[in-house]
């Protein structure tokens, strides 16, 4: 069922289609050093960026189902595939699009001319390919198989260095933990489908409206959902990959694991949320802001630069949670934007200065501080990272802004109160949020020895630095509205309609405005007193958690497996033998019995036939008398019949 | 009056003490002897039964004993000087050289 | 004219067989080749016969008959037992959608084990006579319709497998294959006792029609249906024999037993991983592509078919064995350290969902048992080929001996990605299709109103395709990750990147693979006359409220 072919529709077929066709061109085994053929791979997705952007600006704010076709079908119920258009996620299909490009620019310059980097443009537009095949999927089926695509490009992309086993170990942390929430979603898609025949989404809201499902059902599918999103969202107690996952190159870490990987899940809970029922939100918003709350303690403490990045967008993507199940969409989306955009910036910061500290060969643990006096000749470097961790904090003029305080006006519209503890974590994490901002920017771009920098001096390549300069740009207000103060607007007047809208955005207010302020204020004050008075906590930096975590379930799995192994092998398979060799046991018992009873019997009978036979010889010995004798004898005995007969 | 079941009283422990002359002794000689017993028992028992009836063949067949039982001893005793003179001894336990 | 292709299945191989005989054993090429193409031409004649059925035409209306095509029935044996009884057994061949299909990737996994028998050297004429007879034996297995002649072709199997895995296997090789030979056998006299007393209690027709003459017969059309059987047949009796089960009860027991051994269903299964470990890497395709399915398809059709009243009161303890094996085999290879131990287990752990889906007794987790049927076969023939590749290039299967494979060959490593992922559930390929119908049949006989097992069944599933997600990264990540190291050897330059020949033998496996996982209607479709069937039976045999 295929609709009328119009723009919107080329644009988003384009869109899906170019980096399906990037990876299968990667696929070809020609030698990588080619530069052309790679930078075909790169024009594929730069023209599906462009189509991604028309798409965006000609798609309207109605859902509209361009393309269905069947996928999976037994009798009563099929999986299907197709092209639908969501308003709400029709701006993330062109973030993905456009960070996916910049990430490709980045990546070219960051990688430099290693043997196989191809191999590394080939899983990016896999990755692509996934996840817009998630974001534009009619039902679960599609939206499972871009998860899982998506799940294995991380993986390959994790994974891409191959040179120790830390990244083969993350790569794989990340592709399990994933895998627990895979399973969980399964078994949702499973239930459904079996309740209602059907795994489209809008299908399945129009039936749980109808109260087509029953509540015990409703119930194991909505954990489901939840236990997957948790896990690609990496909220506790799935998070543990994320962290590990930063062994990966950087601009995977900018692209997957700040923009759009983990916000699939936050786009799944979107997309069912008709469907889950008041226990999982409750539990939804337990989990997200113990999570948010613990990740922004752990980036505030953090030495290593990329994992207080990881720490953070846990503690943000937690946040985001929060808003989303207390009824926040449209708060929820504005903040993924916003985020997508300045996290990405950052990581891409980062890979600058972890490119700089390679080149420059600082050795020291946390070499990536104080790099102030070469930043002082990095101008656009180091206004791009103020503008960030601006937007980071939350500070006015970004569009972070916008959407901290939607969240935050959805938190107090949401009637809780003070007495809940959760409901001070709301406003607690982004306080601390700014608060680690601030102590990262005094550390890195505050702080530096002119010594230890002496005569490094390497520049950021072009194709480097203006990335994140323009991820910045991005970061500021009019991503989201004209009006720096007013997120509800949007780029509706001028458009002429209203894109992401979802729920109900609530308008601003000056109250509002001066305690977000205030927030970010007090947050950065907390940040410099920490970094002035150097507070550590060293344990935090150190691998305990999540080494713990997964010793604590990983070797007890393994044990488990290798006693299995054993059980099956010595016990199992044993048994097996004891009874074939108690067969052969047997055989020897019988053989005994033949040999001695039945065989000796007959020996025996031999003997006895032997010796008979010289005895029956003595009646032929030659001795007269003797056949005399028997002769006499039998004649004797017969005459006796003979008369007895006679009688 | 004598029955011939007397006379059978006396010529069958005749009969036998020859028939156990023969089987036990361990000259050639004594069997001869004993065989003649054992012919001469028969000889009575014919010559007793035929008394029985007119019928004369008892007796005719008694002189036929007597004749054949000379004619045998003759050649007996011819085979025995034979024997003896080969064998040195009339031992018929040590006669034994047809056994099989 | 698609009859005669039936029996050629069955008769080139043998044919052929006896046609190769009075070549010398020296000329090894012209064995290879004639195997080859005579595999490449039994996979063409599959595909066009698959393409060329007009599947839609074919539905469930009643009767196993009615799913059947292609029969060619002709008279065999008929003796005369005396007592006015005889017995009549028919060579009895055809096909439904299920058997087309197992015939299908029987074909494709032959051709692919032939490609890759090419490089055996030693007794290569005595192997690809065996192979033939192997060939021949199994094509019979799939389309024979007389149970007799099922299970002549059954017991033909043996053989060749004992010469193959004891002869071209590796050390352990003579304990593996008699461990194979003497277990399936006991599996099969199982059966055959089954068979006997079936076939004593079937009749072609009821002795009043027939003035007293009963002709037993062990046509499975004869003995599908309630009337064929005697008055008094044994087999139908509900006296209880011992332990408080009948004899009928006792009959599907040891038939499933005996197949359950071949299937391998846990506790049977411990004679699959020696034999695996040990067997050349064409023979270890071949059993793990396609004998394992000759006892899962027999358990449809005999247990399943002849016994379903049976089965479907017994289906939560078949349910439950496959959940089990699901979880239990996948965790026992994760400590595996022989790569080719652990694929074994994870074939195991993989025919698992087949006997789940089929005792849920719907038709989808009929359609999703014969799936995986298809999707293991092609799979984990590849896992196996990869499986020789290492043996074969880096001198050892020892997981923990072996590293960074990655450097010497990208190639090969992303073959093996691929392969992996797919076999652990990506969708896209045909595992994920299959565990997700089998799954989905699980949860659809766990709730509602009659639920035939718990809840805890398709959880027991879940997390046993979680660890097998864990033993399949586990061993990429030891296996290809990291720097590179080969305990057998010092030398850097040991490990010979495969060539592009080598590589190609994967291509048809994948390929179709990625196309079941795709657009699994081609294969769904023409199933859906077959799980009708299936869930027809069950629901008859069972309570009527089973979804479909």
């Amino acid at each position: 069922m295929i609709a009328v072919m119009d723009l919107t529709f080329l644009m988003l077929i384009c869109t899906l289609a170019l980096p399906l066709i990037s990876f299968l061109w990667l696929c070809l085994p020609v030698t990588a050093t080619r530069k052309p053929y790679l930078h075909v791979a790169g024009i594929l997705n730069g023209l599906a960026g462009f189509s991604s952007l028309v798409y965006f600006l000609s798609s309207g704010s109605r859902l509209y189902r361009y393309a269905s076709w069947e996928w999976i079908k037994v009798k009563a119920w099929n999986l299907q595939f197709g092209l639908v258009h969501y308003p709400e996620t029709a701006f993330l299909v062109f973030t993905v699009s456009l960070l996916s490009l910049f990430v490709w620019i980045y990546s070219l310059a960051y990688l430099g001319v290693k043997e196989d980097r191809h191999r590394y443009f080939r899983h990016l537009s896999l990755f692509i390919f996934g996840m817009q095949w998630l974001l534009v999927a009619p039902g679960l089926g599609q939206f499972f198989m871009g998860w899982e695509l998506i799940g294995i490009a991380s993986y390959l992309l994790i994974g891409f260095y191959r040179e120790t086993l830390d990244e083969a170990s993350a790569a794989s942390s990340a592709f399990m933990h994933n895998r627990v929430g895979d399973l969980g979603l399964l078994t949702a898609v499973s239930i459904l489908l079996l309740a209602g025949g059907t795994a489209d989404f809008t299908a399945l809201s129009d039936l749980a409206s109808e109260g087509m499902y029953a509540e015990s059902l409703l119930v194991i599918a909505g954990f489901g959902f939840v236990i997957a999103s948790l896990a690609k969202s990496a909220q506790f107690p799935l998070h543990a990959w994320l962290p590990a996952a930063m062994a990966g190159p950087t601009p995977i870490s900018a692209l997957i694991h700040a923009a759009t990987l983990v916000v699939s899940g936050i786009v799944l809970l979107l997309r069912i949320k008709p469907l889950l029922l008041p226990i999982h939100l409750d539990l939804l918003y337990g989990i997200a802001g113990l999570t948010a709350l613990m990740a922004a303690v752990m980036a505030l403490f953090q030495t290593d630069l990329k994992k207080l990045l990881a720490w953070s967008t846990i503690s943000q993507l937690g946040w985001m949670i929060m808003a989303l199940s207390k009824g926040g969409e449209y708060a929820s989306l504005q903040h993924l934007y916003a985020h997508a955009y300045f996290k990405s910036g950052l990581f891409l910061l980062a890979g600058i200065f972890i490119l700089f500290a390679q080149h420059a060969e600082l050795n020291e643990p946390g070499s990536i501080r104080g790099l102030k006096p070469w930043l002082l000749n990095h101008k656009v470097l180091r206004w791009s990272g103020i503008v960030l961790l601006c937007a980071l904090s939350g500070f006015p003029l970004t569009a972070a802004f916008l959407s901290k305080e939607q969240i935050l006006m959805g938190f107090a519209a949401s009637h809780q109160t003070w007495s809940d503890p959760l409901y001070w974590i709301s406003f607690l994490v982004p306080l601390l949020t700014a608060a680690y901002a601030a102590r990262l920017y005094f550390t890195v771009f505050h702080t530096g020895s002119e010594e230890l920098l002496l005569g490094k001096t390497w520049k950021a390549t072009a194709s480097l630095w203006m990335i994140p300069f323009l991820l910045a740009l991005f970061s500021l207000f009019p991503l989201l509205s004209l009006n720096p103060f007013e997120g509800t607007k949007n780029w509706g007047p001028v458009l002429g309609f209203g894109f992401y809208q979802a729920g109900n955005p609530i308008p601003a207010s000056t109250q509002w405005l001066l305690i977000s302020l205030a927030l970010t204020l007090s947050g950065w004050i907390v940040g410099f007193l920490l970094f002035r008075f150097n507070l550590q906590l060293p344990f935090l930096n150190r691998r305990y958690w999540t080494e713990h975590l997964q010793a604590g379930l990983i070797r007890p799995v393994f044990a488990a497996g290798r006693g299995f192994s054993f059980a099956d092998r010595r016990i199992l398979d044993a048994g097996i033998e004891t009874l074939s060799r108690s067969v052969v046991v047997l055989a020897h018992v019988f053989k005994l019995v033949d040999r001695h009873l039945i065989d000796g019997g007959l020996r025996l009978f031999n003997k006895a036939l032997y010796h008979a036979g010289p005895w029956g010889a003595t009646t032929s010995e030659g001795k007269l008398q003797g056949y005399l004798a028997r002769t006499a004898l039998v004649l004797m005995v017969l005459v006796g019949l003979v008369m007895m007969y006679l009688d | 009056m004598i029955e011939p079941v007397h006379i059978a009283y006396v010529s069958g422990p005749l009969f036998l003490i020859g028939l156990a002359v023969v089987l036990s002794r361990r000259s050639a000689i004594m069997m001869l002897m004993g065989i003649e017993l054992m012919l001469n028992a028969a000889n009575l028992n014919l010559v007793a039964f035929s008394n029985q009836n007119p019928e004369v063949s008892g007796q005719i067949f008694a002189l036929f004993v007597m004749v054949v039982a000379a004619a045998e001893v003759a050649v007996g005793l011819a085979i025995l000087l034979a024997v003896y003179k080969g064998y040195k001894s009339t031992d018929p336990e040590k006669l034994n050289r047809l056994k099989g | 004219m698609e009859k005669i292709v039936l029996n050629a299945f069955i008769f080139l191989p043998l044919v052929l067989a006896l046609g190769l005989i009075p070549v010398s054993a020296e000329r090894k090429n012209v064995f290879r080749a004639a195997v080859v193409l005579l595999c490449l031409i039994q996979f063409f004649l599959s595909t066009w016969l698959w393409l060329m059925v007009g599947w839609s035409e074919v539905k469930y209306s009643g009767g196993f008959e009615s799913i059947l095509l292609f029969q060619t029935h002709l008279p065999w044996i008929e003796l005369s037992l005396g007592h006015q009884s005889a017995i009549q057994i028919n060579y009895h061949i055809g096909a439904d959608a299920s058997a087309m299909l197992l015939v299908w990737m029987s074909s494709l996994v032959f051709f692919v084990a032939a490609l890759s028998s090419w490089k055996l050297n030693e007794k290569v004429k005595s192997y690809f006579l065996l192979f033939l007879v192997l060939n021949a034996s199994v094509m019979g297995c799939f389309l024979s319709l007389d149970l007799f002649l099922f299970f002549l072709f059954f017991e033909f199997m043996l053989l060749p497998m004992y010469f193959l895995i004891g002869i071209w296997g590796g050390p352990r090789r003579h304990y593996a294959s008699i461990k194979f030979f003497l277990y399936t056998l006991f599996g099969s006299l199982l059966v055959l006792g089954v068979l006997v007393l079936l076939l004593l209690s079937s009749t072609l027709a009821q002795p009043e029609y027939t003035g007293g003459v009963v002709v037993h017969s062990l046509d499975l059309r004869v003995l599908m249906q309630k009337g064929n059987y005697l008055k008094d047949a044994v087999v139908m009796s509900d006296q209880v024999l011992f332990a408080g089960l009948s004899v009928r009860e006792v009959a599907f027991w040891l038939l499933s037993i005996g197949l359950l051994i071949k299937l391998p269903a846990v506790p049977f299964h411990t004679w699959l991983p020696d034999a695996h470990v040990e067997a050349a890497t064409p023979v270890s395709v071949l059993l793990a592509g396609v004998l394992l399915k000759v006892g899962a398809f027999g358990l449809m059709r005999l247990s399943f078919g002849l016994f379903p009243d049976v089965a479907m009161a017994n289906a939560h303890i078949l349910a439950a064995l496959g959940a089990v094996a699901i979880l239990y085999t996948a965790w026992v290879a994760l400590a595996q350290n022989d790569l080719k131990a652990m694929i074994a287990y994870a074939s195991v752990s993989h025919m698992g969902f087949v006997l789940l889906g089929l005792s849920t007794g719907s038709s989808v987790g009929f359609s999703g048992a014969v799936f995986q049927m298809l999707s293991h076969g092609l799979l984990s023939a590849g896992l196996f080929l990869i499986a020789g590749v290492v043996k074969e290039q880096a001198g050892t299967r020892e997981i923990s001996g072996l590293g960074g494979l990655f450097h010497r060959s990208p190639g090969f490593t992303a073959l093996a990605v691929l392969l992996f992922f797919a076999s652990l559930g990506l969708p896209g390929f045909s595992a994920f299709v299959a565990e997700f119908l089998v799954l989905t049949g699980a949860f659809s006989a766990a709730t509602g109103p009659l639920p035939i097992f718990g809840l805890w069944v398709p959880v027991l599933a879940l997390a046993g395709l979680l660890v097998g997600a864990g033993y399949f990264i586990w061993a990429l990540q030891r296996l290809f990750f990291g720097p590179y190291f080969n305990v057998v050897t010092e030398e850097i330059t040991r490990f010979k990147a495969p060539g592009l020949q080598d590589k190609l033998i994967f291509f048809p496996l994948v390929f179709f693979s990625l196309l079941a996982g795709l657009f699994p209607s081609l294969w769904l479709d023409p199933l859906q006359a077959g799980s009708d069937w299936f869930f027809a039976l069950m629901n008859s045999a069972s309570m009527p409220s089973l979804t479909p």
